[in-house]
């Protein structure tokens, strides 16, 4: 297209006469931006002002910044770059980049004024953009202030709502604390001192609160009971049910004929309240302490792991027993051991031998044996202290999975 | 833990649960287990064969499958029940399990499974047996 047709087309310059469009044609220079240039920065002097013949320009505030804005899109018969020419101080006002390719005609800023004496009428036509710019720059403005007092609502409100989860989560911790504080004092606060025994404990729950537990229960003079116990699951809805078969053996075993009858008992109760399917695997026995016979039922617990004098281990058979819980009447087999005179007996949670390391292998069974067996002149709490020790340096970075519960008892001769 | 279903047909329709995988939560066996007996499944046995561990919380699942398969059972006296459970000489006609690791089968011995859950080592001898 001819310059001097696209100049005519130009609105501030339709009421220009033909022989002024043809000068202006033959003068002006011809300007070409590739897309993504920058043609003025926001605050630089401005000699300068552009017809944009064909393209799109950005208006640009706070341009390489943070708070980057497009303000505006300049398309063709648009001019830019003409408040410098206005303001006080010369500068500009905003950047302008190229949208696409551009194709410009470039007036300096005596052209304009020359062009301006000669034709006073454009000064019209000049208010008239002006005036445009300045509605569009306040409706701008306007709708700035709206979005920003919604951002600001919204942010409020998300503010609101996280200090409430905050202050929601701050309260859990704290009563899981005091759940965690509950449920140590439900453990021995210290074991009885038991002559010619030695008896150690520990538990390390996996969270806050756990589902195992162990206990020392005083029965008479030469009878003691030993007890530990594993609650399926983890977390809070094991640690209500780990203070329930908790609480309950402890009431059943002082009253109790066996072993079998105590458990039978705590079945009983926890089968009539046990609507979420859960159960609980539990060793309880008697120690007898002049024969260091121990009566025990296995309610789906490990077998207790006993040792003689010199580290070897002594064949258990294993019993036949379902968990508490399960069933209302499940099967319990009683079964007796007897402890070496010098030997040791452990029971623990599954815990400790499901313990598993970054490659998925397992503390294990044999691990556990090995380790327990090759020192019998440590005491039985840092026989246990040192198991719980070795578990942890085994899982290493793979957070703990499951509680971890160990009960050890030395047997020495028994005073006649 | 990945579970694939499928269906066999012995005696009876059965439903075959295809476990793969560490077995440490309950809630999706047993949501997918209920979505089946829901779905008209009254027989599964589940294959285990690539189950290299199951934490406490599998044994609540197949306890939970066990009461679910055994709840639409008429034919059996909860008394007879009690009595065989008790004795250690029920075995559940609904759920029965399929080559468990010897991880597993350890876990399951340990608890007392083995005594209401019949263990087999032959899909087609397992699913004839329903």
């Amino acid at each position: 297209m001819q310059r001097d047709v696209l100049i005519s087309r130009v609105p501030l310059f339709e009421t220009l006469p033909a022989e002024e469009v043809a000068l202006w044609a033959d003068t002006l220079h011809q300007r070409r931006f590739p897309a993504g240039s920058l043609l003025f920065a926001e605050g630089e002097l401005g000699d300068r002002l552009y017809i944009i013949l064909d393209g799109l320009i950005a208006i640009v505030k706070a341009i390489h910044t943070a708070d980057e804005r497009v303000i505006g899109l300049r398309g063709q018969g648009e001019l830019i770059g003409e408040m410098s020419f206005f303001n006080d101080d010369g500068r500009r006002t905003a950047s302008a980049r190229a949208h696409t390719n551009v194709l410009m005609l470039e007036l300096s800023r005596a052209e304009f004024m020359a062009l301006l004496q000669r034709h006073p009428t454009l000064a019209f036509g000049m208010i008239r953009v002006l005036s445009r710019r300045l509605s569009d720059s306040n409706n701008l403005m306007i709708r700035d202030l709206h979005e920003k007092n919604e951002r600001l609502t919204q942010a409020y409100a998300e503010l609101k709502t996280a200090q409430a989860q905050i202050i929601e989560q701050e309260t859990l911790a704290r009563e899981l604390q005091v759940a965690r504080e509950i449920q140590e004092s439900m453990l021995p606060r210290s074991l009885p001192q038991l002559p010619s025994y030695d008896l150690g404990g520990r538990m390390l729950p996996a969270r806050q609160v756990g589902g195992d537990f162990y206990d020392v229960i005083r029965l008479g003079p030469q009878q003691v009971g030993l007890a530990i116990g594993d609650v399926s699951g983890k977390g809070v809805p094991a640690a209500l049910f780990m203070a329930l078969t908790c609480s309950l053996l402890r009431a059943e075993a002082s009253r109790a004929a066996s072993p079998e009858a105590a458990l039978r008992a705590v079945n009983h109760h926890l089968s009539e309240r046990n609507a979420k399917g859960m159960f609980v695997t539990v060793i309880y026995g008697v120690l007898d302490l002049p024969s260091r016979s121990f009566s025990y039922v296995r309610a789906g617990h490990h077998q207790p792991l006993v040792w003689d004098a010199h580290g070897r281990p002594q064949c258990i058979p294993i019993g036949r027993a379902h968990p508490l819980g399960l069933f209302p009447q499940p099967m319990l087999e009683a079964q007796t051991l007897r402890i070496p005179e010098g030997g040791s007996m452990l029971i623990y949670t599954d815990g400790v031998t499901e313990a598993y390391d970054e490659h998925g292998e397992l503390f294990g069974f044999e691990r556990l044996c090995a380790l327990a067996t090759q020192d019998d002149k440590a005491s039985a709490q840092s026989l246990c202290d040192r198991l719980v020790d070795a578990v942890i340096a085994h899982h290493q970075s793979v957070p703990q999975s499951d509680d971890v519960t160990l009960l050890a008892l030395h047997a020495y001769s028994f005073p006649s | 833990m990945e579970i694939s279903v499928s269906e066999a047909q012995g005696r009876v329709p059965v439903t075959v649960f295809r476990l793969k995988g560490p077995v440490t939560t309950n809630s999706e066996l047993e949501q997918q287990a209920q979505a089946a007996y829901d779905a008209g499944a009254r027989n599964i046995l589940l294959d285990l064969a690539e189950v290299p561990y199951m934490a406490t919380s599998g044994l609540r699942a197949l306890h939970f499958i066990y009461t679910l398969l055994r709840s639409d059972d008429s034919s059996e006296s909860d008394a007879a029940v009690r009595t065989g459970i008790a004795a250690g000489t029920y075995t559940s006609p609904h759920l029965k399990l399929l080559k468990p690791t010897n991880h597993v089968l350890e876990a399951l011995k340990v608890a007392g499974y083995d005594m209401f859950l019949e263990i087999h080592s032959d899909m087609k001898k397992a699913i004839a047996s329903f």
